[in-house]
Parts: C-alpha cells; sequence; structure tokens
C-alpha cells in the first residue's frame, strides 16, 4: 500500500510538469483595449478561435482601455508562461512600454487594428488600412456631393492614430476640389451621443450643409439622429468608417451614404498566424501591416454584413 | 560662498543634462533618411515601373483569364500591398474613343465577339493601384505608414497633373488610344464589364 501511495505521488508529480506554467504547452495571450465594444470583443474572440485552431490554448485579457490594468495583464501573461501575445493596445504611446518588456522576456507582440507608436517593440502590427479606406470614402464622397457644396467633419478621439489617418486620407482627395469647403471640423470622440450634441451645435452655425464626414460609425449615427431631428436628413449625406450593423442597416435604408468596411477578423486571424509562424521559427515580418477597408454603398450593400463580407 | 558655488555646481550639472549636443553631420544624416515622397513617387514611376508595363496583361486577355479561372487569375496577376480582397492588375491595351466626360474617357477596345468597354479614368485618379498594379512595391522596406500612403498619393498627384492634362486637350471621340494603367477588383465579387483604369501611360 505505501508503495501505491509513493507511484500516485510519483504520477502525480510527473503530471504537474505538463501543466501550462512549464512553458512547453502552446499558450498565447489575447490582450485587448475593451471588450464594452462589440468591434472589440469580435476582434478578440476571432484571435481566440484561430489560435485556438492552431494548437494553442488561449485566454482573453480585457485592459478597460485602461494602460494600468494592460500593464498588469502582461506581467501575468509573461509569468504565465504564455508564449506570444496578441495585442490591441490601449495606448499608441502608453503601450510601448508593455510592448518591450514582452519582447525583452522574449515573447513575441503582434498588434491587432491599434498600432503603438515605436518600430521596433512589437513583432508586427497587422492594422486597417485606415487612410486607404478613407480616401476611396472621400473620391465616393466628391462624387455624390458633384464636387461642390459645404460639408462639416466629426474626428473621433485626437489622440488616437486613426482619427487622424482617415481625416488625412478623406481629406487628401476632398481638398482637391475648390468648390467643396469644409465649414466646421470638431471632435466628437467616436462616441454617438456626443456626435449628436455637436451635430446640432453645427446645424445652427451651418444650416445649409450638403455633407458630414465621420472617423467612425457611431458618430455618424448620432449625427444622422441630429439631422433627423431637424427635418435636414434629406438635405444632408452622411458618411461613416467601420461597417457597424446599425450602419449597415441605415445605408439599406438610404439613411447613411456609405461607409469604409474593416475586418476584423481578418486582422484577428492573421496575428495568430503570425504569431505561429514566428514561434515556429520564421523571423522575417513587415513591421506594419496594411489591412484593406472597403467602400460599402448602397449600390454593393447586398454582399456585407457587420464587421466584414457576408 | 559655499553656498553659491553649490548652487552654480548644481545649475551647471543641470544645464549639461539638459542639452543634447551632437555633430551636425550626425543631425544632417538623420535628416536625409526621412523619406522623400515627391521623389521616391517620381523614381518609380520613370525607372522602377517602366520595364514592367512591357510586360502588363492585355485587357482582353486579364478579362478572359478571370472568366476562365478567377481565383488563378487573382493569384497569377493581381498585387496588393494590404491584406485582404482589393486587388490590383496591371494592364494595357488599345482602343477607340467612344465618349468623353468630365471625369472620364470611354473607348472601346476589340474583343472576340464584342468590344470591350473601359472607363479611362481621367479626375478621380486615387488609392493604391498604380502603386501597387506591378508588385513592385515592396512595405517590408517601410515602417512607417504614412510613408507608404504619401508614396500612391504623390504617384496619383503625378499622374493627374502631368499625364492626364496634355491627353484630355487631345483627345476626341474617334481617338485611337493605346494605355497601360492599373485595374482594381475585389476579389470576392470580381466584375468583368464596367471597368475603370488609371491610366500610368497613354498614347494618341
Amino acid at each position: 500500500m505505501k508503495n501505491l501511495t509513493y507511484l500516485f505521488l510519483l504520477i502525480g508529480i510527473l503530471s504537474c510538469q505538463n501543466k501550462p506554467t512549464d512553458g512547453k504547452t502552446k499558450k498565447m495571450a489575447i490582450v485587448v483595449s475593451t471588450l464594452n465594444n462589440p468591434w472589440f470583443v469580435f476582434l478578440a474572440e476571432n484571435a481566440a478561435a484561430k489560435a485556438k485552431e492552431l494548437g494553442y490554448e488561449t485566454k482573453i485579457f480585457d485592459s478597460q482601455n485602461n494602460t494600468a490594468l494592460e500593464s498588469d495583464h502582461f506581467e501575468n501573461a509573461l509569468v504565465s508562461g504564455y508564449q506570444a501575445i496578441l495585442f490591441n493596445s490601449t495606448d499608441a504611446d502608453g503601450s510601448i512600454v508593455h510592448v518591450q518588456k514582452a519582447k525583452s522576456a522574449g515573447v513575441p507582440v503582434f498588434c491587432m487594428d491599434r498600432e503603438v507608436n515605436s518600430t521596433d517593440a512589437a513583432t508586427s502590427q497587422i492594422l486597417s488600412d485606415s487612410y486607404s479606406g478613407s480616401v476611396a470614402v472621400g473620391k465616393y464622397f466628391v462624387q455624390q456631393l458633384n464636387k461642390k457644396g459645404e460639408y462639416v467633419e466629426l474626428l473621433g478621439l485626437v489622440g488616437d492614430n486613426n482619427t487622424w489617418a482617415r481625416s488625412k486620407g478623406f481629406h487628401s482627395v476632398a481638398d482637391n476640389y475648390p468648390n467643396i469647403k469644409m465649414v466646421a471640423q470638431q471632435s466628437a470622440d467616436f462616441d454617438r451621443n456626443k456626435a449628436m450634441e455637436v451635430m446640432e451645435s453645427m446645424l445652427q452655425a451651418h444650416p445649409n450643409i450638403n455633407g458630414v464626414f465621420c472617423g467612425n460609425d457611431a458618430m455618424a449615427m448620432g449625427a444622422y439622429q441630429a439631422l433627423a431631428g431637424a427635418g435636414k436628413a434629406n438635405q444632408v449625406q452622411v458618411f461613416g468608417f467601420d461597417g457597424a450593423d446599425d450602419v449597415i442597416a441605415a445605408i439599406k435604408a438610404g439613411k447613411i451614404a456609405a461607409t469604409g468596411m474593416q475586418f476584423p477578423k481578418v486582422m484577428a486571424q492573421k496575428a495568430a498566424v503570425f504569431a505561429d509562424e514566428y514561434l515556429k521559427g520564421k523571423r522575417d515580418f513587415a513591421q506594419k501591416i496594411p489591412v484593406a477597408v472597403e467602400l460599402v454603398t448602397k449600390a454593393n450593400i447586398e454582399d456585407y454584413t457587420a464587421f466584414g463580407k457576408k | 560662498m559655499i553656498k553659491y558655488t553649490l548652487i552654480a555646481i548644481a545649475i551647471l550639472f543641470i544645464g549639461y543634462h539638459s542639452i543634447e549636443v551632437k555633430p551636425l553631420d550626425v543631425v544632417k544624416k538623420a535628416a536625409s533618411q526621412k523619406l522623400d515622397a515627391v521623389d521616391f513617387a517620381r523614381t518609380f514611376l520613370t525607372k522602377t515601373l517602366p520595364p514592367a508595363l512591357e510586360k502588363a496583361m492585355p485587357i482582353q486577355n486579364l478579362v478572359a483569364a478571370l472568366i476562365s479561372d478567377k481565383n488563378k487569375a487573382f493569384n497569377e496577376l493581381s498585387h496588393a500591398v494590404s491584406i485582404g480582397n482589393v486587388r490590383h492588375f496591371l494592364v494595357k491595351g488599345e482602343g477607340v474613343v467612344s465618349k468623353i466626360t468630365e471625369d472620364e474617357v470611354v473607348i472601346l477596345v476589340p474583343n472576340q465577339n464584342k468590344n470591350l468597354s473601359l472607363r479611362l479614368a481621367t479626375e478621380f485618379i486615387y488609392g493604391n493601384s498604380i502603386r501597387d498594379a506591378a508588385g513592385l512595391f515592396d512595405i517590408k522596406n517601410f515602417t512607417n505608414n504614412s510613408d507608404v500612403n504619401n508614396i500612391a498619393s504623390e504617384i496619383n498627384k503625378i499622374i493627374r497633373t502631368e499625364v492626364i492634362p496634355p491627353f484630355k486637350q487631345q483627345v476626341k471621340v474617334g481617338s485611337k488610344v493605346q494605355f497601360t494603367g492599373a485595374l482594381e477588383m475585389n476579389q470576392e465579387h470580381p466584375q468583368t464589364d464596367n471597368l475603370e483604369i488609371l491610366p500610368i501611360s497613354i498614347q494618341l
């Protein structure tokens, strides 16, 4: 009986050595900026699903848009033996130190959708091509306005790189047409309610506008609400960016003119595949890889659903 | 006296560590490493791209290839810097102008049973097609996305300001046109009619 006890003890010790903490079990951590927004939930879940498909254990960490919490998640991931981190940052500058810490520990980080402002911290950054997507929206905007008219722009968070990439892409087209005039530009923080308030205020000062370019779909919906409330929904065309479900429905209904469709699933899956390739020995990755954004209008709306293609 | 000496030492210490002195040649070298997108775009259009234009796919052949085997055509003939469904083809052709509008010139290219109608863009020349179509632009050479975007923007600007104006001045309905250009297509939903081509070179 005593020998049998020792045998079970030995088996127990040996089985412990195969648990994830030994660093040999294949594990990927997914650290995401927030799970309060369905777009990021979709991103995180698709990253986890692809990593699992590739044979990895996964865990999703929610940073709740807080860099301090994000720092804790990185610490936990490194201590717990995760071999790669698929990362959606909370702050382009503030998150760099976390990525560098992982890099120093020999753990590669693959950024998804949101970039960090460093070119030697993450192994690769897979990002929506916001600039080019907004060029496409800008071209359609100019065509829809027949190269003339007044418009306003609702910017996203002023500290977010995507805000300016989208604005610059749009202006790289619209600014070439002297008869199209931007009469106001203001941030609404990517927020629907704030966009409605800003739009209401803008309409007081500029009642004759023909178009609104919004840095995301939530603001586009807020702007549309304000326009509808003011009885100007048929006079002003609204353009968004993201590919959110309510905007897809609004394009079908003729309420929103167009959006730039992003593909979170593509970014998430590519990050997991890259991490797998890295762990198998590949080292030659482009630092920043753009993911194409597609123009969605009433003409091609049937080809799309929220967050991507049907 | 000791008090003032200590203050002076403290000021000198803080002052020394507040200023970074670099040799001028190091600063100039760092500045020169910034990408000049205008210069890059011109070199791309005048030196990098021309050899590839000779090997551009005749547009009729591309349409036939897409109808015959879409996936093979995209895999073998299209290029894109971005991941995703938006791809670009380098094409060439010859046809007769059938219509001229403010934004485009419509040309008919002889094809097997009926003419192929193409729209040569003369106004809305934007996006990444011309940069990407030949597959000669390697994003691994760039760490900054704004450089990649600025290059596309400058390439398009050169076409809009230097290639298009003389063409628009001379072109008439009935003119014979030879062109090379870039064609953007969505891999998931390719269309083989009503094609819009961004010109790279045009000859009347």
